[in-house]
């Protein structure tokens, strides 16, 4: 005895299915306009378009990328063990350096990222790439909490415990995938 | 110059180069993390000499500094395979030009701290201010790297011979 919740008959199935279709139609319409709409903005027409948008914005990329993953990747290596003479509490005002180039970078990326929007959205690099800076972002804010109520405390000895130091590893994978991933994007087909 | 060029595109390291379509993206992956543990690194050291941050003790600084060789000899490697992958291209690109210029100037600015700073850091307080020549000699480090990395950055967009 099938459960009554479940028994359709065919009708409702095909019109159950008709709008289910017509959903999805309408959803990737919305879809496409939106990207096709962001391509077509000022701002990306001057990125896109203009004989220093592209060039500058590139510029500013490769410029906050050095300044977040360099000072990220020096202080992982001393949340790690690596560089004992620089204390602990001396990378609290690094960080917040680190994350104006964080900010140089999200403003650099949304410009690059309307340029060509309806290519980006569909590579899968790409959204590798935005779900590894998300988690990286994350994980940066955990570490800079951490750091701002334990460092005194790890320079006058305490041990750093396991767990953070499994949080400086996965910011080094993070960070990583988020190179590797971003230069993939010019070089794996898209969609 | 043409029999220059003819030359490296017959070496079998830019046969390799060529050859392999997977060699020339893995290393510009290589080269933004060269760069990354260079510039980085680097960032800290120059900021400390100019005076900045003194929260970092100035003698610990230079324990970084096999961080900035390891970026340097990873960037000078995966470089010479871009080179020897697209010689013509490259030799004539403005923006290369300026960017081996400044890469030289960056190697004798130091040259400088090698013989003028190194020890005036080693004299200096944990978390005293900087003397005026190692400021000078940070500074100049740090406008010469982020110059390259702008440059390099710019080569397809600069303007060739």
């Amino acid at each position: 005895m099938p459960d009554p919740g479940v028994s359709l008959d065919a009708n409702r199935v095909i019109s159950l299915t008709l709008s289910l279709k017509s959903n999805d139609v309408k959803e990737r319409s919305i879809k496409v306009n939106t990207f096709e709409w962001l391509e077509m903005s000022p701002l990306a027409e001057w990125v896109g378009g203009s004989l220093i948008g592209y060039p500058l914005m590139l510029t500013s990329h490769g410029v906050g990328m050095s300044i977040v993953v360099g000072i990220l990747f020096v202080m992982n290596f001393r949340l790690l063990g690596f560089f004992n003479g620089i204390a602990f509490s001396a990378f609290n005002p690094l960080l917040k350096l680190a994350w104006a180039g964080f900010v140089l970078n999200f403003i650099s990326g949304c410009a690059l990222f309307i340029a060509q929007a309806t290519v980006f959205i569909e590579s899968i690099p790409f959204l590798i790439k935005i779900a590894a800076i998300f988690l990286a972002g994350i994980n940066a804010a955990f570490i800079q909490n951490l750091m701002k109520q334990k460092s005194v405390n790890w320079d006058a000895g305490d041990v750093v415990s396991g767990s953070v130091r499994w949080l400086a590893i996965s910011s080094l994978v993070l960070w990583s995938t988020v190179i590797v991933a971003g230069r993939m994007i010019a070089y794996l087909d898209v969609g | 110059m043409q029999n220059y060029f003819e030359w490296i595109l017959s070496t079998a390291l830019s046969s390799w180069v060529l050859g392999n379509e997977w060699v020339w993206p893995i290393a510009e992956t290589f080269h933004f993390f060269g760069l990354s543990l260079l510039i980085g690194s680097l960032l800290l050291i120059d900021m400390r000499m100019i005076g900045w941050f003194k929260q970092i003790n100035i003698r610990a600084v230079h324990a970084l500094l096999p961080l900035v060789f390891v970026g340097f000899i990873i960037n000078m490697m995966t470089g010479v395979l871009f080179y020897f992958g697209d010689p013509e291209r490259y030799t004539v690109n403005i923006a290369f030009q300026m960017k081996m210029l400044l890469i030289i100037l960056a190697g004798l600015n130091a040259l400088l701290y090698y013989w003028k700073i190194d020890s005036v850091m080693h004299n200096c307080g944990p978390h005293d201010d900087t003397p005026a020549l190692t400021k000078v000699v940070g500074a100049a480090s740090l406008i010469f790297w982020f110059g390259v990395l702008m440059l390099g950055r710019l080569i397809p967009y600069l303007g060739t011979g």
